[in-house]
């Protein structure tokens, strides 16, 4: 039993089919979702370099070299974007967190669920009472998901 | 079986497995670290597809420079693990769905659609087993995609100078000034008293022509 096309076509098309789960399943999370499609490249980049090879044909290759230069400049354009915006986002958010805290009792809370730092909707604002009518709400805010 | 093919299985074994730790690790950190052992195992994969200059690239280029930078960011984050995790099994039914529905659909097309038994073809102008793989890459690189590949490079500059651009927080010649010290600003620091006589004892007779000119101005 020797490798053939179909081995590695299978094996691209499992990885693609996780990388979609994981997509679905780490919605709230946008680092593991980059990871995800980091994946998903790499089921394609899968199958160029199988049919590269299979076909007899280089120039799958070559898109492959493309497919890694665009995703690498992607990925390290997002990592050094958060890298240099964080700490000062962080900084804010955490003395937005607290002064929402002194502002809105405790009772009247609520939490996001889909929590927008431009924003700062909530998702129940019958239940915060003028607090979320004002537009604010206690909730952490991740400050990288835009 | 030979060697070949029991690589072969190793290797997709571990890469499918660390696929799956990448998608439901708990802490991102995890995830990033499996996510770099599921790239070696592809590259690993790769030299077995003969394809050299890619599978060495795909770990200089990942493992190197882009899972670290990811490294950099999880762990600079002060992460609320449990947050994230929200919702986590909640749309499990609705991945699992579709994912089934990928992995059937993609089934469907191999069962049905390629002859999946061939003998690999020797790449043409590269019959003799002793050439390079990269020698091969770089000649069409840089004959028949000259201009892609220097697509790609421009691609690369402009990265380059927004990535240096987005950590400029502000320009240092732009006369912006902060609303906060505006506000905060007090009277002495804009305005000086000085105290003086309303009249003054009449200057020495040598100047008295200039300041007679002065007042007629």
């Amino acid at each position: 039993m020797t490798l053939t096309l179909g081995h590695f076509l299978s094996l691209g098309a499992m990885l693609f089919a996780l990388s979609v789960i994981g997509i679905f399943l780490n919605r709230k999370n946008l680092i593991v979702l980059l990871m995800a499609i980091e994946l998903m490249l790499l089921a394609v980049n899968m199958n160029f370099v199988a049919f590269s090879h299979f076909l007899g044909d280089m120039h799958g290759q070559i898109f492959v070299f493309f497919i890694l230069t665009v995703a690498a400049r992607r990925v390290g354009h997002r990592a050094g974007t958060a890298g240099a915006a964080v700490p000062q986002q962080v900084e804010h958010q955490r003395r937005r967190t607290q002064l929402v805290k002194r502002m809105i009792p405790q009772s009247s809370r609520t939490s996001c669920r889909f929590a927008n730092p431009l924003r700062g909707r909530c998702q129940q604002p019958g239940k915060a009472g003028s607090a979320a009518a004002a537009g604010l709400c206690a909730c952490d805010v991740r400050p990288w998901s835009h | 079986m030979d060697v070949k093919t029991g690589l072969f299985y190793l290797f997709a074994v571990v890469l499918l497995f660390a696929a799956f730790r990448v998608i439901t690790a708990r802490n991102p950190v995890y995830a990033a670290l499996y996510l770099v052992l599921a790239f070696f195992q592809a590259s690993a994969i790769w030299l077995l597809l003969r394809a050299e200059f890619l599978a060495i690239s795909l770990v200089l280029v990942y493992v190197g420079a882009v899972m670290v930078l990811f490294l950099f960011v999880v762990m600079m984050l002060d992460i609320n693990v449990d947050s994230l995790r929200e919702g986590f099994w909640k749309h499990f039914p609705l991945a699992a769905a579709v994912g089934a529905l990928i992995a059937l659909e993609m089934a469907a097309v191999l069962m049905g659609g390629f002859r999946l038994g061939e003998a690999p073809r020797a790449v043409a102008g590269a019959a003799a087993a002793n050439t390079s793989n990269t020698l091969e890459l770089g000649k069409l690189l840089y004959s028949e995609y000259l201009y892609p590949l220097e697509i790609a490079a421009v691609i690369l500059l402009v990265a380059i100078v927004a990535a240096i651009a987005l950590t400029l927080r502000t320009r240092k010649d732009s006369k912006y000034v902060n609303p906060a010290d505006q506000v905060r600003v007090k009277a002495r620091d804009r305005v000086r008293i000085v105290q003086m006589p309303a009249t003054r004892a009449a200057e020495p007779v040598v100047e008295a022509a200039d300041a007679a000119k002065e007042n007629k101005a």
